[in-house]
């Protein structure tokens, strides 16, 4: 947006930056809470990515390309691992809002299944009314008459199956089964009255509000204690492409807490083993300013050429910092890593070689990493 | 080898039957394992012990089966062309009895020959053409760029003549063992081995190219490529089951395959299956009914003919094509803003319920705005390629996605009509198919040279798109136009009467010497705003006296040009509310007085500075040159012109700027002293809305650009575009009185239009000016019809045409040598003459195209089927599947050539066959031998897709409303599903009465968000083309029949339906599922009602335990038998 710009000045961050932990990582005082778990962290400096704008940069982390119509990660995993889970989706995505400004849409494509078969498709918990779409019965229909109508559907099922030979009817069985007993275990799921005080506290304040960044965190914690084998969750409002300085303020407030708790929470039950936390946006933000300039109030482009994410957990190494940018933070000077790099990663720490997980479609063998991907070896454990 | 005859010799199998059954049995049950059937060996011992009884040929099954009468069973079968004769089954008869000996052992040698004699042929294109594409072309095919050591594996040429970096051709026909490809294929050593760095060949696999060398290795061309040619008719074993050609194809496989076909459906399950696949909506009872009575012979063709003169017809296969058209009611891409294309999808329904031609429906869709006198229907057809994603995001590049949509119209028309996957050579030549890279953006060629926007308008239709009135609205604009024309007519005659009345009303004029009758006329028609200050700074608004107050100082007037004049000197202004609201999508008019002394500064505006400058609309002087902007954000979010010429210092001069509210520099205007200005455009980049917060401001802006200074008179602002002719007239500073004083012949012709305008308003008699008015209003009236009626965005042709280039690597910025429209060299070539989309869209359909008409017939089929004739409908290229009945496939596509290409002739031939009436029941048997029913010995089962799930419950319970076409309509969805999703104004519109229950092909599309309803049953998001679907089984499947509101309506409905009209359970359960008892079949669907249930259980299950709850439901039918 600011390529007619007719000027471009550097602008520092207006907030201080410090090292912390043993490993001496660089974190803004805007996250206090994650700066105390450095140790536990693996950063990448040095991300980069072929978009530059929201669509098919968001579309291309999520899916390995630009434009609609490919599988995103979690379709990708629950096609190749399967579900872990009898009463749960094996993918479940959740989104909360920001508190700053500048919240772009998040699409369903997002957690999609491309052109896998939609059954690897994401499951979109929510915030408000039904957890699940249609998860609850009607007016008059409790889970008594639930179970009775499903019990009655599956002698009908049977008859048909017995009279028709067709095995699918018998995967239609099952899947009305489990969605009974979804009906179950996602109120179960959110239902947090057997979490400590201490629990929800480390978790900051937010965490009693349903659809906050704080409150999926901790239900992300317990997904990945049922078995869950993918969880992601969006936070949406990183887009200050004007009056940076607040906006940013606001929504580091909103993920610092309970990012740095949710990474805490699973070490100390030992889940973080094989639980692998991947943290970072689509893109970077310019170090130039976008538009008015003054010392509270500046703004910053989207910058594809180098930005920073965090990994901890699941066969990562602890407390490196990886790839190093220029002083301007424009360009990558050392060890870059693209998305397809960060997506063959993922996979290598999955268990999952990325060249060989393929899906033939329109005459074509498909992978996540497309015909690249690296892994990058330095941050494993 | 002896003659057998002979008094003492009792025949044995070695020397007497093994040459029989050599050369009629053992290709099929022989040593080869690929081939053989029902693991029945013929020539080894084991099967004496289980088919045959030595001394007792009837008891035999070898026996009985080459000597059975009925055509079915007979062996061999009769397809196969092969027969034994009498004398060589008497042979088997005499050496069963005389005790089945062996006979002398064969030595090595005559058993490698007899193995010889019963090898397989194989056939290229069906076994070894797929094993070659799948594991060698990505390095040794197609592609140019990246083609290893020079080896090319998929033309003729490649295999014996290539020399070899190892010496020697790939392949020596006749000699596998010496064939470097079989010796690499077959390395032990992984460095040596090929694939490389892939999994080996398997076994199978290696043996088929072994046996391909060694029969002499025939190369043919991929197959898909070859045009069809009619077929000549199998002969089948049972000739009173075909009902028409299509069985003949699948008999012959059965038969070869050694299964039969299922029995014919009963007669309720097939009015169910073929009322919903010709119609997307289940029979009614009474349908049912008469069906069940009618035992006249064609009673099922009789339903097939009132099928398909239903318009529930055009839905139906409707609903498909909108899927591979990647239909949609909103842009896609980040805002996803609506868009408004249901006009096309109401042609793509008329033109399957009229029966065109699929032949015409190519040629519009893809070129119609190109036909001679073009229709508006054909105009229409044309938004066919601009379905696609349209990105209105702020801040991308529009030459990139310009590229993106070539590309996606590449994709979706090649798919659609080729079966080739040619955006695979989007980046580089193709892997697998014969396609260039260079061909593919000859082939964009046809298709990017449209003068539209690589950024999207955010919510609405972006250019080019066109008024698309319906047939109603089209009456009423005729009759609108009669009354217009009648109206000029009338005043049209008055023309004499009106040149003497001015005449007199002039003289008057000029006779009148008092100064106060000094008259003047200005044109209010439109005027919003009206400040003329003369000496007071308030204004009119809106027909309403508006205060305005002046900023940073206190009034100050000079002479001006009409009267007073308000002076301004750099600091002081004048605020005067906060109207006009003038958006991207408003036209208006701005005009003023002005007398500049410096050469920038703000004329009037509505604007604020805002954190990435100014944002509002304002008419300014910057340099020197007058520029109307309308910006949200300065660099990249609006539209802006501004003159090529200044204006002239310290002169009084009248500005006014036009804007027509198409969001581009090209509807603005610019007139100095009446004079219409070159422009420069300067920003053309509208996306979001225009902030309309910040108030009227006469010489300044609330931004930081200078005010203005020097004298400003008269400014006006008018809601509608005002003519050249208006403008001159505006700009006209003589009263009429003056110029009356003019002696016509003198006069200018702004002059002589204030006069007339003047006289025709004001001053005529009434019954002229009655006139006139007349055909003022009905053409304004004509005008908001106009406005109001729907629009398409179609296809148009630009000139010049826009260059293409190759494009290395596909990207947008790195254009390579340019290019010209062509086709790909592998199929016939146009004829000479222009090349463009017209003549492209002709050859798709000429008859030498071999793919068109293919790829068509197998979509049809895939949708009674469940899976096409070639598996892969979206790709008949290399990697595609080889058809599962080639010979069927090339007569379904020659027949519907030769028909005309006659779309419902071609569904009666499917549904009328044999193959498509059997029962879908499938035995244990069928399911080990064809477990994906390819061989279709067997009707299929299907889960109805999507759209046709709701549409039957809807139907079902009484509650579907239909009405063909119109608008998209908002049928419950759960509240707040979009939002986090849209912006202001974009939320979901749930409709209101009737239009919740119309067919789900009506649903409001969004991309990002499609409703759960059917993007849970597996349909398209619509983001890109999509030819065929999976259909997958989920649990959030069942929780939306369960609990959607839709579903429980439904069953709300169906239950009072059934107490209310007192139908027996049995009629009611006949409504949902079409089938009388045996309640097995019928209680796969579902009682919806209270009173059903208990029914059913008592005729189903005498010990079930009847369950009786209010409103309970089962479920509703999924499948379709």
């Amino acid at each position: 947006m600011t390529s007619g710009q007719l000027s471009f000045p550097l602008v520092p961050s207006v907030y201080e930056f410090a090292q912390h932990g043993q490993s001496g990582a660089w974190v803004s005082e805007l996250m206090p809470h994650t700066a105390k778990i450095v140790d536990d962290l693996a950063f990448i400096k040095t991300m980069h990515t072929e978009a530059i704008n929201h669509d098919p940069g968001i579309t291309f982390f999520q899916t390995g390309a630009q434009l609609a119509g490919r599988p995103s990660i979690g379709a990708w995993l629950d096609y190749g691992l399967g579900s872990m889970n009898q009463d749960l989706p094996s993918f479940v995505a959740m989104v909360s809002i920001g508190s700053g400004n500048g919240g772009q849409p998040l699409y369903d494509r997002l957690w999609g299944s491309g052109f896998l078969p939609t059954r690897h498709q994401g499951v979109k918990f929510l915030a408000s009314g039904d957890p699940v779409l249609y998860l609850s019965n009607p007016p008059g229909v409790n889970s008594s008459t639930r179970r009775r109508f499903l019990d009655d559907l599956v002698r009908l099922n049977e008859l048909t199956q017995e009279e028709y030979g067709d095995a699918e009817t018998r995967t239609r069985i099952s899947q009305y089964e489990m969605a009974y007993r979804m009906q179950t275990s996602v109120p179960e799921l959110n239902d947090l009255s057997d979490e400590s005080q201490a629990t929800l506290d480390r978790y900051g304040p937010d965490v009693l509000k349903p659809g906050s960044f704080a409150r999926n965190c901790l239900l992300a914690r317990r997904l990945a204690e049922r078995d869950v084998r993918f969880i992601q969750l969006f936070h949406r409002g990183w887009d200050q492409h004007t009056r940076l300085p607040s906006g940013i303020q606001n929504q580091a407030r909103d993920v610092d807490q309970p990012q740095a708790a949710l990474v805490q929470d699973l070490k100390e039950r030992g889940l973080l083993d094989d639980t692998l936390v991947v943290w970072g946006g689509e893109f970077g933000r310019s170090v130039y300013c976008q538009g008015k300039f003054t010392e509270e109030v500046y703004g910053r482009d989207h910058h594809p050429r180098c930005f920073t994410m965090w990994m901890a957990g699941g066969g990562v190494k602890p407390g490196v910092t990886y790839g190093e940018t220029d002083d301007f933070s424009y360009n990558i000077v050392q060890d870059p890593v693209h998305v397809h790099d960060l997506h063959a990663t993922i996979f290598h720490l999955l268990g999952i070689d990325h060249t060989r997980l393929t899906y033939h479609y329109q005459g074509r063998d498909f992978r996540l990493t497309d015909v690249s991907g690296r892994i990058i070896e330095p941050i494993l454990a | 080898m002896h003659s057998f005859g002979q008094a003492n010799d009792s025949p044995t199998y070695t020397e007497d039957i093994l040459p029989i059954f050599t050369s009629t049995c053992l290709d099929c049950h022989g040593p080869d394992e690929a081939r053989r059937m029902l693991n029945l060996r013929l020539d080894t011992q084991d099967f004496l012990r289980s088919h045959i009884v030595p001394g007792d040929p009837e008891a035999s099954l070898i026996f009985q089966r080459i000597t059975v009468e009925d055509g079915i069973r007979v062996m061999p079968p009769t397809s196969s062309g092969r027969t034994l004769t009498a004398e060589q089954i008497e042979t088997v008869r005499l050496w069963i009895v005389s005790g089945a000996e062996w006979g002398t052992e064969l030595t090595g040698d005559e058993r490698a020959e007899l193995e010889q004699a019963a090898e397989r042929q194989v056939v290229f294109a069906r076994e070894v053409r797929p094993i070659l594409s799948r594991n060698c072309f990505q390095c040794h095919g197609p592609d140019d760029q990246n083609r290893q050591m020079g080896l090319r594996l998929d033309n003729p040429e490649g295999f014996a003549g290539h020399p070899g970096a190892f010496g020697g051709p790939a392949v020596i026909p006749g000699n596998a063992e010496d064939s470097l490809m079989y010796q690499r294929i077959t390395a032990e050593a992984e460095s040596f081995r090929m694939p490389r760095d892939r999994e080996a060949l398997t076994p199978d696999e290696i043996e088929t190219i072994r046996l391909w060398i060694n029969q002499g290795a025939q190369w043919e061309s991929h197959w898909a490529f070859i045009p069809p040619e009619l077929p000549t008719l199998p002969n089948t074993s049972n000739p009173n089951w075909i009902k028409n050609s299509i069985d003949n194809f699948f008999l012959e496989r059965l038969d070869q395959e050694g299964l039969s076909p299922s029995v014919e459906a009963d007669k309720a399950t097939l009015i169910r299956r073929v009322t919903l696949d010709l119609t997307g909506l289940p029979p009614t009872l009474e349908d049912v009914d008469a069906f069940l009575a009618d035992n006249s012979p064609n009673a099922y063709e009789k339903v097939i003919d009132r099928l398909l003169q239903s318009t529930r017809f055009g839905e139906r296969m409707a609903v498909d094509w909108l899927d591979a058209a990647r239909y949609a009611d909103t842009n896609g891409y980040q805002t996803d803003g609506e868009r408004t294309m249901w006009r096309w999808r109401d042609w793509v329904i008329n033109a399957f319920n009229d029966n065109m031609p699929f032949d015409q429906f190519t040629v519009e869709q893809l070129a119609g705005d190109m036909l001679p006198n073009a229709t508006l229907d054909q105009r229409i057809a044309t938004a066919f390629n601009r379905n696609h994603s349209l990105n209105a995001e702020g801040g991308i590049v529009p030459e990139e996605f310009l590229i993106e949509y070539a590309v996606d119209r590449v994709a979706t028309t090649s798919t659609i009509w080729l079966g080739l996957t040619m955006g695979c050579a989007r980046c580089h030549d193709h892997k697998f198919d014969p396609l260039q890279q260079r061909e593919f953006y000859e082939f964009s060629a046809f298709f990017n040279n449209i003068d539209e926007r690589g950024k999207g308008f955010k919510y609405v239709n972006s250019p080019p798109f066109i008024a698309a009135p319906t047939n109603s609205q089209q009456e009423q604009l005729d009759e609108l136009d009669g009354r217009l024309a009648q109206a000029r007519v009338e005043f049209a005659a008055m023309e004499e009467a009106i040149e003497l009345a001015q005449e007199q009303w002039e003289d008057a004029l000029l006779g009148a010497t008092d100064i106060d009758a000094e008259v003047d006329w200005n044109l209010r028609d439109g005027l919003v705003v009206h400040h003329p200050l003369d000496g007071d700074i308030s204004g009119v608004h809106a027909g309403s006296l508006a205060e305005a107050t002046l900023e940073n100082g206190l009034p100050h007037f000079v002479d001006g040009r009409i009267g007073a004049a308000a002076n301004f000197d750099g600091e002081r202004y004048i605020t005067a509310g906060t109207s006009p609201n003038l958006g991207y999508e408003n036209e208006f008019t701005l005009s003023a007085w002005v007398f500049p002394t410096t050469d920038t500064g703000v004329i009037f505006s509505r604007a604020n500075e805002g954190d990435q400058g100014e944002v509002g609309w304002g008419i300014y002087l910057e340099e020197g040159k007058l520029r109307l902007n309308l910006t949200t954000r300065v660099l990249d979010d609006g539209v802006a012109a501004e003159t090529i010429h200044s204006v002239q210092l310290n002169r009084w001069q009248h500005i006014t700027a036009t804007y027509d509210g198409s969001k581009t520099p090209g509807g603005m205007r610019v007139y100095i002293d009446g004079v219409s200005q070159e422009l420069e455009g300067l920003l053309d980049l509208v996306g979001n809305r225009l902030p309309q917060r910040y108030p009227l401001r006469i010489g300044a802006s609330g931004s930081s650009k200078p005010n203005f200074q020097g004298n400003l008179d008269d400014v006006r602002i008018y809601d509608r575009v005002l003519t050249p002719e208006e403008v001159a007239v505006l700009a006209t500073v003589d009263s009429i009185s003056q110029i009356a004083r003019i002696d016509s012949a003198d006069r200018t012709t702004a002059q002589s239009d204030k006069m007339r305008l003047s006289f025709l308003n004001q001053y005529a008699s009434p019954d002229i000016r009655a006139a006139y008015s007349e055909v003022r209003e009905l053409e304004r009236e004509r005008k908001h019809m106009w406005d109001g009626f729907p629009t398409v965005m179609v296809m148009e042709e630009m000139f010049p045409r826009r260059p293409t280039y190759r494009l290395n690597r596909g990207v947008y910025d790195a254009p390579a040598e340019e290019v010209f429209p062509g086709t790909p060299s592998i199929l016939p070539p146009m004829p000479d003459g222009e090349k463009n989309r017209l003549t492209f869209a002709n050859w798709l359909v000429n008859p030498e195209n071999p793919l068109t008409s293919r790829v068509a017939v197998n979509r049809f089929w895939q949708s009674y089927f469940g899976s096409g004739l070639v598996k892969t409908a979206d790709n008949f290229g290399s990697q595609g599947e080889f058809p599962s009945h080639p010979e069927l496939l090339d007569w379904l596509s020659v027949t519907f050539q030769e028909s005309g290409w006659d779309i419902k002739e071609m569904q009666r031939l499917i549904v009328t066959s044999a193959t498509y009436r059997q029962s879908s029941a499938v035995t244990p048997e069928m399911a080990e031998m064809d477990p994906e029913n390819r061989l279709l010995s067997r009707a299929t089962r299907m889960r109805l897709p999507a759209q046709m799930i709701r549409d039957q419950a809807l139907a079902i319970s009484g509650l579907l409303t239909e009405r063909i076409g119109g608008p998209s309509v908002g049928p419950y969805q759960p509240d707040g599903l979009w939002d986090d999703i849209v912006e202001r104004g974009q939320e979901y519109r749930l409709s209101t009465g009737d239009d919740l229950y119309r067919r789900s092909l009506y649903t409001f599309w969004k991309r990002t968000r499609p409703a759960p309803a059917m993007i849970t049953f597996d349909s398209s998001t619509r983001e890109t083309h999509i030819v065929s679907s999976t259909r997958t089984n989920t649990p959030l499947q069942a929780l939306n029949l369960m609990n959607d509101v839709t579903y429980v309506e439904a069953a709300r409905a169906l239950a009072q339906r059934a107490m209310q009209q007192g139908e027996s359970a049995n009629d009611s359960l006949v409504i949902c599922i079409d089938s009388p008892p045996p309640a097995s079949r019928m209680l796969m669907c579902f009682p919806y009602s209270p009173v059903l249930i208990p029914c059913i259980w008592k005729c189903m299950n005498p010990i079930g335990q009847p369950h009786c709850n209010l409103f309970q439901r089962v479920s509703p039918p999924v499948m379709r038998l």
